[in-house]
C-alpha cells in the first residue's frame, strides 16, 4: 500500500468544510534570546477527522495512525533537541480535539531559523538550502518569510485546497521586553502597551502573497 | 322586416368584432405567442386596493411628480387608463415571428416582436404616444395610409389604426450605421404587423387557436415549426465526429411541438398549467425515456420519516442508453477517465515524477525570466498613542510586480536566442510529459476503483425521490484561543449551533448485483463503513447515512430515518395523498413553502434578509407541481402557489406582499 501523508492531507482538505487555525509566537528579549511556540488547532474539524481516522486507508492512500503521528511528533521533538541554542522543547499533542502545541526556548534568532530549517527540510526534499525567517539587530526585529521558497507547494494547489486555506487563519504575535517604536507595515497590531504586535489573516494569503506577514520593527533600547 | 332591422346591426357588430379580432394579425408561424386576458384580470382583481397601497401612491406622487408630458402619460396609463385611448380591458397579444433577410448577401434570420393592443380611442391615443415621445423631439407622427398612423424611434415603431396599436421592434441596425430606415422599409414593416393576414395567421391553425380560445389571464404558446426552418440549428451540430447517426437530429425534430401555458390568477392561488404536444419524432424520443413513473416501493419511504416536502422524478435511464447509444459516438470508460483526470488534478500533482516535472519547470522559468523581485519595503512609518500604524503604499504595492515577458527574450541579459529556444522547447516537452503522466495516472485510479463504464447505466432505474424532513441544529463544540489585548490567548471551548435542512435521497435500484458490487468497491476504497443495518460516508463534515431495503438505495443525513420503522397501517392522509401524487405522474413536487420560510428565519445571520423571509412566510403556504404523460406521449404540467389568504385575488395577496416589504423597509 501506497503511503503519501502529503496526498492524504490533500484528500482531507478536498473534503473538509470547515477550517483550522496556525498560530507562531516568538517573544524576543533584548538580549535575542526567546521563546517560540507553534499551535495548529483542527478542532473544528473534529468530526471529519475523526471519520476518517476510523478507515485504515482512503482511495489507497494509508490514513496515518496515532502512533503514526506520535512518531513524526517524536521526531520533531528530537530534530529540534540537536540544534544548537535549542532549550525546553515541549511538544503538547491532543489527538481529541486535534490541537498541537509546540514550544521552545531559543538564545538567539539564528538558532530559531536553524531549528524551523531543520525540521523543514526533514520533510520537504524541495526546502531551500538555508532560511533568514527572523533576525534581531540593534533592536530591530525582522520577519521576513520568502514566499517563492514555498512556491513549489502553493503551485500544486488546486482551488479547493486554495478555498480551504483561505477559511483557515493564520496568527503572528511578536512580543518584546520593551515598546515597539516604529514599524514598516499596517499588516500588523500593535497591543495598547505597543510591546506586542499581532498578525492575522487567512492562511493562503499569509503563505502565497508576497510579503504579508512580513515586518520590520524597531524595539526601544 | 323588423326582425331585418334587428339583424343587420347584429351582423355589423360581428363583422366589426371580426375586424377588431387580433389573432387575424398574428403570423400561424409565430415562435411565441402570449395572449394578456385583461378582460380577466380587470375582472378579478381590485386596482383600488392596489391604488391605495403607499407603494403605489409614492410611486406615482413621488418618483413621478407630474411635471413632464411623460411624467403625466405614465400617471394618465395607472390611474385613468381609459384615457390614454388603450383598451386595456380587453385581449391583448405580444407575439414574435422570424423571417429570412430578403437581401440575397444577407443570410440573417429577422425577428420581429409585436405588442398589440386593441385601442377605445384612437385620438386620446395619439395624444397619448405624442406625450410619452415628448423629449424625443425627432419623433413625429406621420401618416402612413388611410386611417394608419404611426411614430417611430431608432429602435422601436408605434403604428396604429382606429382599432388597434402594434408596438414593434425595428430591424437590427449597428449603433456606427447612422443610416436611417428607408420609407419602403418602414411601409413592408407596418405593413407586416398592421393588417389583417387573410389565410397566413394563427386562426388558421385549430391548435393554436383552441389554446388562446382556452380561459386563462395570461397564455403562452410556444411551436417549434419556425426552427424547422433553420437548418444551421442542428447541421453544425450534425457535423461533429462524436455523432454517430446524422438522422435523428434534423429538421423533423422540430416540426409540430407545441407548448400552451396559462396562468391563472385565482382568489389565495396562482395556477400555471401546461400542455406540450410533441412532434411524431421528437415523440419517438421523449416517450420512451420519460413516460415512466417512480415506483411504489420509492414512494412508500413517504411512509416511513415525517416529511414536509418532496420532489420526484423518473426517467429510463436504459432507454437514455439506448437513445446515446444510437446517436453519439462514445466511450464510457474514456469520458470516467476524463472526468477522473479533470476532478483529481491536484491529487496527481503530489505524485514524484510530476512533482520533478514542475521542479525542472520552475527552474527553466527562473533562468528565462529570472527570480521574482519582492517590492522593496516601504519607509518607516509612525505609531499614534494608539498604536495605530500609518504608511503609504507604493506604487508597486498597489498594481503589483509585473514583467514583460516578450522584452525578458528580447533583451536577456545572460542567455542567447539558442539557449532561450532550447529552454522554451524543453519546458513545451514537459508539459507534453507531465500531461501524459496525469493521463496515466488518471487512467490507473480508474482502474482502482474496478468501474465498468457500461455497467455505470445499468445500476439505478432512474426514478428518484428527495425528501425535505425539516430544519435542525447540528451542535459542534471545538476549541480555539481568545486573546486579550495584549495578544495573551487562552484555550476556550465553544459551541456552535450549525443550521443543517434533514433530507433523505432514495433511488431505485435497477440491478442488486452491480448495485452491491459498487457498494463493496466504496467499502474497500474507504469511503463508506458498515454500521449495523445501515452504512456511514466517511467523506464531509455532516454524518450521511446509506440505507438499501428492498431495491431501494436511500442516502440522509437524518440519524433517525429507518426505512423499517413505520407499519403501514400509520398511514395518514397527507402522506396517502402525496403517495398518490407520486406514483401518478412522471414527476411532482410538493413543498411547504411557508413552513420552510418560517423555520429558516431563526437560521438567518443577516437581519434585513431574516425580516424578509418572516414576511414572505406569513404569505406562502404550499406549492404543489405535477407533470404526467398521456398515452399520446402528450404532457400535461401542473402547478399550484397556494397563499395563505384564500379570499383576496393572488395579484392583490402579490401587491400587499410587496407593499408590506416596502412599507416594512421605507416607513420605520
Amino acid at each position: 500500500m501506497k503511503y503519501s501523508f502529503y496526498a492524504i492531507l490533500i484528500f482531507i482538505a478536498t473534503t473538509l468544510t470547515s477550517c483550522f487555525e496556525i498560530i507562531e509566537d516568538v517573544t524576543v528579549h533584548r538580549n535575542g534570546s526567546g521563546t517560540y511556540k507553534f499551535i495548529v488547532n483542527m478542532s473544528q474539524s473534529k468530526n471529519q477527522i475523526d471519520k476518517i481516522r476510523t478507515q485504515d486507508s482512503i482511495l489507497h492512500y494509508k490514513v496515518p495512525t496515532t502512533a503514526m503521528a506520535d512518531a513524526r511528533i517524536t521526531e520533531i521533538k528530537n530534530k529540534l533537541q540537536t540544534v544548537s541554542g535549542i532549550s525546553n522543547v515541549v511538544i503538547k499533542q491532543d489527538h481529541i480535539n486535534y490541537i498541537y502545541n509546540l514550544s521552545c526556548d531559543f538564545k538567539n534568532v539564528a538558532a530559531l531559523n536553524t531549528a524551523v530549517h531543520t525540521v523543514w527540510k526533514t520533510y520537504d526534499k524541495n526546502a531551500p538550502a538555508s532560511i533568514d525567517l527572523y533576525s534581531y539587530e540593534s533592536g530591530v526585529f525582522k520577519r521576513n518569510a520568502n514566499n517563492s521558497e514555498v512556491e513549489h507547494l502553493t503551485n500544486i494547489a488546486g482551488s479547493q485546497e486554495i478555498e480551504l486555506l483561505q477559511q483557515a487563519t493564520y496568527t503572528v504575535i511578536c512580543r518584546f521586553d520593551t515598546t515597539v517604536t516604529s514599524t514598516n507595515t499596517m499588516n500588523y497590531t500593535l497591543s495598547p502597551s505597543k510591546k506586542a504586535a499581532l498578525y492575522k489573516n487567512d492562511v493562503w494569503s499569509t503563505i502565497a502573497d508576497k510579503g504579508k506577514s512580513n515586518n520590520t520593527l524597531t524595539i526601544t533600547q | 322586416m323588423k326582425k331585418i332591422f334587428l339583424l343587420l346591426p347584429a351582423l355589423l357588430l360581428c363583422f366589426l368584432s371580426e375586424a377588431q379580432d387580433l389573432k387575424n394579425y398574428i403570423p400561424e408561424d409565430a415562435n411565441y405567442i402570449v395572449k394578456v386576458n385583461g378582460i380577466r384580470i380587470n375582472k378579478n382583481v381590485n386596482f383600488d386596493e392596489i391604488r391605495a397601497t403607499d407603494m403605489y401612491k409614492d410611486f406615482i406622487f413621488k418618483m413621478l411628480n407630474n411635471k413632464t408630458a411623460e411624467e403625466r402619460a405614465i400617471i394618465k396609463l395607472f390611474e385613468t387608463p381609459d384615457e390614454t385611448g388603450l383598451n386595456l380591458k380587453s385581449e391583448m397579444y405580444a407575439y414574435s415571428f422570424s423571417r429570412k433577410n430578403k437581401k440575397s448577401d444577407d443570410e440573417r434570420i429577422q425577428i420581429t416582436t409585436v405588442f398589440a393592443i386593441p385601442l377605445l380611442n384612437h385620438s386620446k391615443f395619439s395624444v397619448f404616444i405624442k406625450d410619452i415621445y415628448h423629449k424625443n423631439s425627432k419623433a413625429k407622427i406621420v401618416k402612413a395610409s388611410k386611417g394608419v398612423y404611426f411614430i417611430k424611434n431608432r429602435n422601436t415603431i408605434v403604428v396604429w389604426n382606429t382599432e388597434n396599436v402594434f408596438i414593434c421592434n425595428l430591424p437590427y441596425r449597428s449603433y456606427y450605421d447612422d443610416k436611417g430606415y428607408s420609407t419602403s422599409e418602414i411601409k413592408t414593416i407596418i405593413k407586416s404587423i398592421a393588417f389583417p393576414l387573410a389565410s397566413k395567421s394563427v386562426v388558421n391553425n385549430s391548435k393554436i387557436l383552441n389554446a388562446l380560445g382556452y380561459e386563462a389571464d395570461i397564455a403562452y404558446i410556444f411551436n417549434s415549426n419556425a426552427w424547422s426552418q433553420m437548418p444551421y440549428l442542428y447541421d453544425e451540430l450534425n457535423r461533429n465526429e462524436s455523432i454517430k447517426d446524422t438522422t435523428i437530429i434534423n429538421a423533423d425534430l422540430f416540426k409540430d411541438n407545441y407548448s400552451f401555458s396559462y396562468i391563472n390568477f385565482e382568489n389565495g392561488k396562482i395556477i400555471f398549467t401546461g400542455n406540450q404536444f410533441y412532434g411524431k419524432k421528437l415523440a419517438s424520443i421523449i416517450s420512451p425515456i420519460f413516460n415512466v413513473k417512480p415506483a411504489p416501493k420509492l414512494a412508500s419511504i413517504l411512509y416511513q420519516t415525517p416529511v414536509t416536502s418532496y420532489v420526484s422524478y423518473a426517467f429510463s435511464f436504459p432507454e437514455v442508453q439506448k437513445f446515446v447509444d444510437r446517436t453519439f459516438k462514445y466511450n464510457m470508460d474514456t469520458l470516467l477517465i476524463e472526468y477522473v483526470r479533470s476532478t483529481q488534478s491536484s491529487m496527481f500533482n503530489t505524485d514524484s515524477t510530476v512533482r520533478a516535472y514542475n521542479t525542472e519547470l520552475d527552474s527553466i522559468d527562473f533562468l528565462i525570466n529570472g527570480p521574482v523581485v519582492e517590492p522593496e519595503e516601504s519607509d518607516i512609518a509612525a505609531i499614534t498613542d494608539s498604536g495605530t500604524v500609518y504608511v503609504e503604499s507604493t506604487e508597486e504595492d498597489q498594481y503589483g510586480y509585473y514583467y514583460n515577458s516578450d522584452k525578458e527574450k528580447y533583451e536577456h541579459e545572460t542567455l542567447n536566442w539558442f539557449q532561450l529556444d532550447s529552454l522554451e522547447t524543453r519546458r513545451d516537452t514537459l508539459y507534453t510529459m507531465m500531461s501524459t503522466r496525469k493521463d496515466t495516472l488518471a487512467v490507473k485510479l480508474y482502474q482502482a476503483l474496478g468501474i465498468k463504464g457500461d455497467e455505470v447505466w445499468s445500476i439505478f432505474k432512474g426514478d428518484f425521490l428527495l425528501l425535505y424532513h425539516a430544519m435542525t441544529t447540528v451542535e459542534k463544540k471545538y476549541k480555539v484561543y481568545e486573546m486579550d489585548e495584549e495578544f495573551n490567548y487562552v484555550e476556550v471551548e465553544k459551541d456552535k449551533k450549525v443550521p443543517m435542512p434533514l433530507y433523505s435521497f432514495a433511488a431505485s435500484i435497477n440491478s442488486d448485483s452491480l448495485f452491491n458490487k459498487y457498494l463493496n468497491i466504496l467499502i474497500q476504497k474507504g469511503f463508506i463503513q458498515k454500521e449495523k443495518n445501515r452504512y456511514l460516508v466517511v467523506l464531509g463534515d455532516m454524518n450521511q447515512y446509506i440505507w438499501v431495503n428492498q431495491s431501494i438505495c436511500i442516502i440522509t443525513n437524518d440519524n433517525n430515518f429507518n426505512p423499517s420503522k413505520r407499519s403501514s397501517a400509520t398511514k395518514s392522509d397527507y402522506e396517502v395523498t402525496n403517495y398518490d401524487r407520486i406514483t401518478g405522474h412522471q414527476s411532482g413536487a410538493y413543498i411547504e413553502v411557508g413552513k420552510i420560510l418560517a423555520s429558516s428565519v431563526q437560521f438567518v445571520e443577516d437581519k434585513q434578509t431574516a425580516e424578509v423571509i418572516e414576511i414572505l412566510a406569513k404569505y406562502f403556504d404550499e406549492t404543489i407541481y405535477t407533470n404526467a404523460f398521456d398515452e399520446q406521449s402528450n404532457v400535461a404540467t401542473k402547478t399550484d402557489i397556494l397563499f395563505n389568504e384564500d379570499k383576496k385575488n393572488s395579484i392583490n395577496i402579490l401587491c400587499d406582499l410587496m407593499n408590506e416589504i416596502y412599507v416594512h423597509f421605507t416607513k420605520k
